[in-house]
């Protein structure tokens, strides 16, 4: 089954913010438009925008508010996609040219922070204080997030508490935030939205670990780039530090480098495949998947609480 | 709408009111907020623009108030200048350590959100607007620098005023200052030239540079274009200084007060008094 069949229910509003997506980016500078638009018809799940608009299914559901905070959330997105991949010097991104690759950095730096502006602009329609505060905050931390990520490359004495906090900061707070913040456009009690943003940060925790586990096991033709590529770029994921459990793996996991031959490579990828640390890492997912679902239960019987409910097993069990 | 313009006073206590205390007070508000260990050691403190915190401490001295949350409102401008600064170091191409451009990046991105942080906690919600449409009016200019867009030097020196100026014109905006934008925007184009003068003698790109060569007849000889470039260059500078004065004046802001790194902006070559007089 397709993602997108588990809230066909929402298909009139997506396509909204779908509209709303293409005017968010229009400008008067020719560059910057293509440069946007370009990276909007790459498509992309927009699983940020369908989480706003189910958490706000459980109060006052308003598409021409929501939308503001949906389009926000997704323009949130693409902006540090656009920087990501300045980051990771990539060509590709969802099958497509990047923007530093199809025209330069300089201008992959100017649309990002032209779709940053943009994003905030449509948040400000929004004229609560503690929307704002929550998704500046996000915002912050997702940069510090980022910044400890390279920080903690090739830095193979970290513990499962510095892994989680970075992913955390990575993955799952926009995710939960997205949730919370359609709660709160959509005016339900503090109950709920704290209940949603739970869920959404079980669901984005259990998202990257899931990540993580498919960069091992998936093949170069699903991922798009070759298997392993977080560990030879030295990001140390839940499986690796599982695997450096192994006295042996320990040994040789401390020794990769970016210019590892890619034969050793493999082997090792092989040999950490064959440890349990696939599998427990498996058993973490699964872990907050079930902590995800159980926040649900604040929330009455809807179809967006059912949306909400198969979107997180689909997560849970997707392959790629 | 006419708005009357309001005539600053200067303040009776202004010449005892010591700017650089509320200049270092406000730097030293700003390089808490931004401190990053880790992001420091590795790409170096950013540079806080002091000339441009002076021009935006101007109108509060006028004031001769400047609250908590002024400074909030300063640091946030500065906040955000920063981060576009920080981008603009951002290689163009593939040369260079890539880690340090993975943390030029994430800087600019993190002192982005400081900004956005910082007045959602005031709150402050219609100057998060305002400097939002400023960042996409920013770079909606930059980018058609570079893409060479424009085809006169009145449409560049537009372009390069817009740039500099539209974060700190909307604060002023914001705060009731709007008498100090064209000021704070001559100012801070002329920041901008004598940069851009300082890229040329260096021998690096410069744009202004690139479009004055445009102006110089093709059949000047070699050894004159230089002296010829670099009057065109004195000229623009010398008319927008003389245009400052005469806002200055029309504000009511005695020269002689402007002290510090604000009057060197004012500065760049030796400034005849002769302009001051004639203006005065």
């Amino acid at each position: 089954m397709k993602l997108k069949m588990l809230y066909s229910f929402l298909k009139t509003d997506i396509d909204e913010i779908e509209k709303e997506l293409n005017l968010a980016i229009e400008s008067d500078t020719s560059l910057l438009k293509d440069a946007s638009l370009h990276l909007l018809q790459a498509g992309g799940k927009r699983i940020r925008p369908v989480f706003v608009l189910l958490a706000a299914k459980a109060g006052d559901y308003d598409i021409h508010v929501i939308k503001n905070v949906a389009v926000a959330l997704e323009l949130i997105h693409m902006a540090s996609l656009v920087h990501d991949d300045v980051i990771d010097d990539a060509e590709l991104r969802r099958g497509r040219t990047t923007i530093k690759a199809q025209w330069d950095n300089q201008v992959a730096m100017y649309t990002g922070d032209y779709m940053f502006a943009r994003a905030l602009d449509y948040m400000t329609i929004i004229e609560k204080p503690a929307a704002h505060q929550i998704l500046s905050n996000a915002i912050v931390e997702l940069c510090i997030g980022e910044i400890a990520q390279i920080e903690d490359k090739y830095r193979f004495d970290q513990n499962l508490r510095d892994y989680l906090r970075r992913i955390k900061r990575k993955t799952a707070l926009l995710i939960a935030v997205s949730c919370q913040l359609g709660a709160i456009a959509g005016n339900t009690p503090e109950k709920i939205h704290t209940s949603l943003y739970r869920f959404g940060y079980y669901v984005g925790m259990a998202y990257q670990i899931t990540d993580d586990i498919l960069d091992f096991t998936s093949s170069e033709e699903e991922l798009g780039k070759p298997a392993g590529g977080d560990l030879s770029q030295g990001n140390i994921t839940l499986p690796v530090l599982y695997a450096l459990k192994d006295p042996q793996l320990n040994k040789r996991i401390r020794r990769v480098h970016g210019d590892m031959p890619r034969a050793e490579m493999e082997l090792l990828i092989q040999d950490i495949i064959a440890t349990d640390a696939i599998s427990k890492s498996y058993d973490m997912s699964q872990q907050y998947l079930k902590k995800a679902l159980k926040e649900l239960d604040a929330l009455p019987q809807s179809r967006a609480k059912k949306s909400l409910r198969d979107i997180a097993l689909f997560i849970g069990k997707r392959k790629y | 709408m006419h708005r009357s313009k309001v005539q600053w006073k200067w303040g009776k206590a202004m010449n005892s009111i010591d700017n650089s205390l509320w200049v270092d007070d406000t730097l030293l508000h700003i390089e808490k907020q931004i401190h990053h260990s880790y992001l420091h050691n590795s790409i170096g403190a950013p540079d806080i623009d002091a000339n441009r915190l002076s021009l935006l401490l101007l109108p509060f001295q006028y004031r001769e108030k400047y609250s908590e949350l002024d400074r909030s409102y300063v640091s946030t401008a500065m906040l955000i200048q920063t981060a576009l600064d920080t981008h603009e170091k951002v290689s163009k191409d593939e040369s260079g350590s890539l880690r340090l451009r993975q943390l030029t990046v994430l800087a600019g991105d993190y002192y982005s959100g400081l900004y956005y942080q910082i007045l959602s906690q005031i709150p402050d919600v219609k100057l998060i607007r305002r400097i939002a449409h400023a960042i996409q009016e920013i770079n909606e200019h930059k980018i058609n620098i570079m893409s060479k867009n424009l085809s006169l030097l009145e449409d560049l020196l537009s372009s390069l005023k817009k740039i500099e100026s539209a974060i700190i014109s909307q604060v002023f905006i914001h705060k009731g200052f709007e008498d100090f934008v064209p000021v704070a925007e001559d100012m801070l184009v002329l920041n901008r030239l004598i940069q851009e003068e300082s890229l040329y003698s260096s021998g690096e790109d410069s744009i202004l540079f690139s479009y004055l060569a445009r102006m110089i007849p093709s059949k000047t000889p070699s050894v004159y274009q230089e002296k010829h470039l670099l009057d065109l260059y004195r000229d623009l500078v010398g008319k927008r200084q003389k245009q400052i004065v005469q806002k200055l004046k029309e504000l009511g802001i005695p020269f002689e007060s402007l002290k510090g790194s604000l009057f060197a902006i004012l500065s760049p070559i030796a400034v005849d008094p002769k302009i001051f007089v004639e203006e005065g």
